[in-house]
């Protein structure tokens, strides 16, 4: 205990312990009323350069979900065009089948014929599928028809990937030439279609006949590359759950580095006004009490 | 009856003392007078002196904790506004730089997309934009400091003068009187206000004069002189300046080295050891993506079939010379290869008129020695070609110069590229539109770790930076709340010897008064009694 307690030190240390008390409360009101702990580096500067990696984290997060919707978006559309082409292709044979039968005649396979082109047409128009303006099949060259009206390919090759996690990419097209056109080893399906159509044109039915295996040979690489897609659409898939969980991880810990726990600071908060209440009665009261001077007279 | 005289001079001088202290009361730098008394064998009472009650323990430490306490304030003023410069926990250049890589990553998945460049290309802006927004406003801080310094150590100078007139004044009055006390007070509330600016070491000699030395033995006050603190020019490659001393022989005694506390102490280091330091690191990470990003970039090719254009701004090396050059020649330097470039800093020191050496300033290496200097000379150094000419005359020993690709980049940084046709999103020349292979490598940029000797990337060193002046600021505030704690208990533990308690004098009032009122006693006695004798005779 001081042995002496001179007026200055009464005045001194009421006024301190309100300067601080109000401090605190100010704190405590902004922190309740923005529900974050840490409003600037002094409040917590470990949780606030935490709280500043896990957002640029979460931008990279929301990107990466954003390319995967995008390649989504693209593939589900080829898958759809692709399965449009299996039906094609299952009426071409359904009337290459029906036409190898030697019974019919010229007049009716010629009107086949004109059947068969129209199949032709429109395996070109599935071919040259767009979406945003983008030709799907067309590789690299996005921008104009892959496929002409004969079923040429005028596409490239080029795969393009997407990045769907930190340095983790996926490839998210076909290109028309490996399915539709037979590079690398596969049959060109406009030339069988063109076969069958000749072939019906000339009242040909063994030359009709022998486009059936190459018919089913087409079948199969359209479904193939359906498949691919699928494939491609199911890993696509895992990736957004992948990243679904890390965001969700991520808002956890950024909610741990920087959120307020309400409850605390509310009681926090009326604690200290409290305490900041007693502190001015108690400063009232001790510069009211005076000195000794006052019962002089 | 000369006793009651004297016990009423003395009941009056003690409650002049009392006066004094009750006026004086709510003054936190007065010291509490006390009147003491002594008994002359011939009798009566004398006032022995009016002493001011100072523990001087205290109010050395006091004076010694007041030069943390200033050092402290500034700092923790100066550090909030430096950790401001990196946002809060949503925004800042660690955000923008995050945001524009999203969008690279964005440009991948449709760079034929118009939309997806766009957006590169005002992400870009956003980002450079933050870039020079955060060293600009460093920038401002440390001019700001700079102009701090000037008013600081011009009310220093104030305080010197000032202290050296009040030795005069309490060495020409005698030393036990009231009066003189309240001089001495006002002394040494002046010292301890010095020492809240600057670094200080004080002493007393016995004729009562106060000499004060400033950066640990640099005088500043002897007796009735007082010397003028300056701010020192630069002689390094820092544009900063430092401190020193001016004596009236015209010598100057550079102190910077040796001012730590005080609020000068606290300006220098938050300039030199906070926001340079961030300074530097902005600017080199600048520099990192702008070399790594346009070279990634340059090696594409655009929708419209444009190839080896760079994305930002290339590089503009800067040259210093430093303060203390005498010599008339100049150096200048470009980048001639940028897929040689180091990041490095390099310095010219000349050794002789006609010779120099090259050093690696950043690896604290020698690159050559003894080169033989001929005006309009050149010289290559890791893709930056050096020019080496007389200007106003010829170099002298001594003089250096530092060549930085780095320096001031992230002022400098901008986003060149304006026409999102021609961002290099393809890896194959133009008419494919759809290719990304480029997009992904410019991409990888941001993964890539490109600073501290291949330790950091991009984003990493960002929020370093932040994260050092968070902690940094952090650990101010720490320092400042402990050191007000230091500061109270001692202003508390002085007040308890020095303050004056009304309750005493009070006491002390009436206890005079009573000594006036007897003493007067005494003097009608006194006189009654002569009387009696005088009617006797």
């Amino acid at each position: 205990m001081p042995t002496r307690v001179p007026d200055i030190i009464l005045k001194d240390t009421a006024l301190l312990g309100i300067a601080r008390g109000s401090v605190e409360i100010a704190k405590l009101n902004a922190q309740v009323s923005s529900g974050k702990r840490v409003l600037s580096p002094a409040d917590d500067a470990i949780a606030y350069a935490r709280a500043k990696d896990l957002r640029t984290v979460l931008t990279a997060t929301d990107q990466y979900r954003a390319n995967i919707d995008r390649a989504d978006e693209r593939l589900s559309m080829a898958e759809t065009s692709l399965a449009s082409m299996e039906e094609v292709l299952g009426r071409a044979k359904e009337i290459a089948l029906e036409q190898s039968n030697p019974t019919y005649d010229a007049a009716q396979r010629g009107v086949l014929a004109q059947g068969v082109q129209q199949l032709i047409d429109e395996m070109v128009a599935l071919g040259n599928t767009q979406i945003e303006g983008r030709y799907l099949f067309a590789g690299f060259k996005s921008d104009a028809a892959p496929f002409d009206a004969t079923g040429a390919y005028l596409g490239d090759s080029g795969v393009r990937n997407v990045e769907v996690g930190n340095g983790v990419q996926v490839a998210e097209n076909i290109t028309g030439d490996q399915f539709l056109g037979g590079a690398g080893g596969g049959v060109d399906v406009f030339a069988v279609l063109t076969q069958l159509r000749d072939a019906l044109l000339a009242n040909d039915p063994t030359a009709v006949s022998a486009t059936i295996d190459p018919m089913d040979q087409a079948a199969d690489q359209v479904t193939q590359a359906r498949m691919t897609v699928g494939f491609r659409m199911n890993k696509l898939e895992t990736h957004r759950g992948i990243l679904e969980e890390a965001k969700f991880q991520t808002q956890q810990l950024l909610s741990s580095a920087e959120d307020v726990d309400l409850t605390q600071a509310v009681s926090d908060l009326v604690l200290r006004q409290n305490t900041l209440d007693v502190a001015r009665a108690t400063l009232a009261q001790v510069l009211g009490s005076g000195s000794i001077m006052q019962y002089l007279g | 009856m000369d006793l009651g005289r004297q016990g009423i001079a003395a009941a009056r001088a003690g409650m002049q003392v009392v006066g004094r202290n009750i006026s004086n009361a709510a003054d936190a730098d007065y010291t509490r007078q006390e009147i003491f008394f002594e008994s002359p064998v011939q009798g009566g009472v004398r006032t022995w002196e009016v002493r001011s009650q100072v523990d001087a323990f205290i109010e050395n430490r006091l004076a010694r904790e007041n030069q943390t306490q200033g050092q402290l304030e500034v700092e923790r003023r100066l550090m909030g506004e430096v950790s401001a410069v990196f946002g809060t926990t949503e925004s800042g250049l660690d955000a923008s730089l995050a945001d524009f890589f999203a969008a690279v990553s964005g440009l991948s998945s449709s760079p034929e997309s118009s939309e997806s460049r766009a957006n590169l290309l005002f992400q870009a802006d956003a980002m450079v934009g933050e870039f020079q927004r955060e060293a600009d406003t460093l920038r401002g801080l440390s001019a700001q400091i700079g102009k701090e310094m000037q008013t600081t150590i011009d009310r220093a100078n104030q305080i010197a003068r000032d202290i050296a007139k009040l030795n005069v004044s309490i060495g020409g009055s005698a030393s036990n009187d009231g009066a003189t006390g309240q001089l001495v007070d006002q002394r040494t509330a002046l010292v301890k206000q010095l020492g809240g600016l600057i670094d200080i070491n004080t002493f007393e000699d016995g004729n009562g004069n106060v000499t004060v030395f400033v950066g640990g033995g640099v005088p500043l006050v002897e007796g009735g002189n007082s010397y003028t603190l300056e701010l020192a020019p630069a002689t390094g490659f820092d544009p900063y300046a430092g401190i020193q001393v001016a004596t009236p022989g015209g010598t100057k005694n550079d102190i910077t080295s040796r001012i730590s506390g005080g609020e000068v102490g606290g300006l220098m280091r938050i300039r030199d050891q906070v926001i340079r330091p961030a300074m530097e690191d902005l600017d080199r990470v600048a520099a990192a993506l702008v070399v790594e990003f346009n070279q990634v970039h340059s090696q594409g090719f655009g929708l419209d079939g444009s190839t080896g254009l760079d994305f930002f701004g290339a590089l503009t090396p800067s040259v210093v010379g430093a303060g203390a050059n005498t010599g008339g020649s100049d150096v200048s330097a470009v980048i001639f290869d940028t897929t040689a470039l180091t990041l490095d800093d390099y310095e010219v020191v000349f050794t002789s008129p006609g010779q120099f050496d090259l050093l690696n300033a950043t690896q604290g290496t020698t690159v050559s020695t003894g080169n033989a200097y001929v005006s309009g000379m050149t010289l290559d150094v890791d893709g930056v070609r050096l020019t080496l000419s007389d200007v106003t005359g010829t170099p002298q020993a001594g003089d250096r110069f530092l060549v930085s690709t780095v320096r001031d980049q992230a002022l400098n940084v901008a986003a060149t590229l304006t026409d999102p046709r021609q961002i290099a999103a393809s890896a194959t020349a133009a008419g494919v539109p759809g290719d990304n292979a480029n997009a992904l490598l410019l991409s990888g940029v941001e993964t890539t770790k490109l600073l501290d000797g291949g330790t950091l990337t991009l984003g990493e060193k960002v929020g370093q930076v932040g994260a050092r002046a968070g902690l940094e600021q952090q650990s101010v505030e720490q320092a400042y709340a402990a050191q007000s704690y230091i500061m109270e208990g001692l202003q508390a533990r002085r007040a308890e010897v020095s303050g004056v308690s009304l309750d005493e004098e009070a006491a002390k009032l009436i206890q005079f008064q009573n000594v006036f009122e007897a003493s007067a006693r005494l003097i009608r006695l006194s006189d009654e009694l002569l009387q009696t004798i005088i009617n006797m005779v």
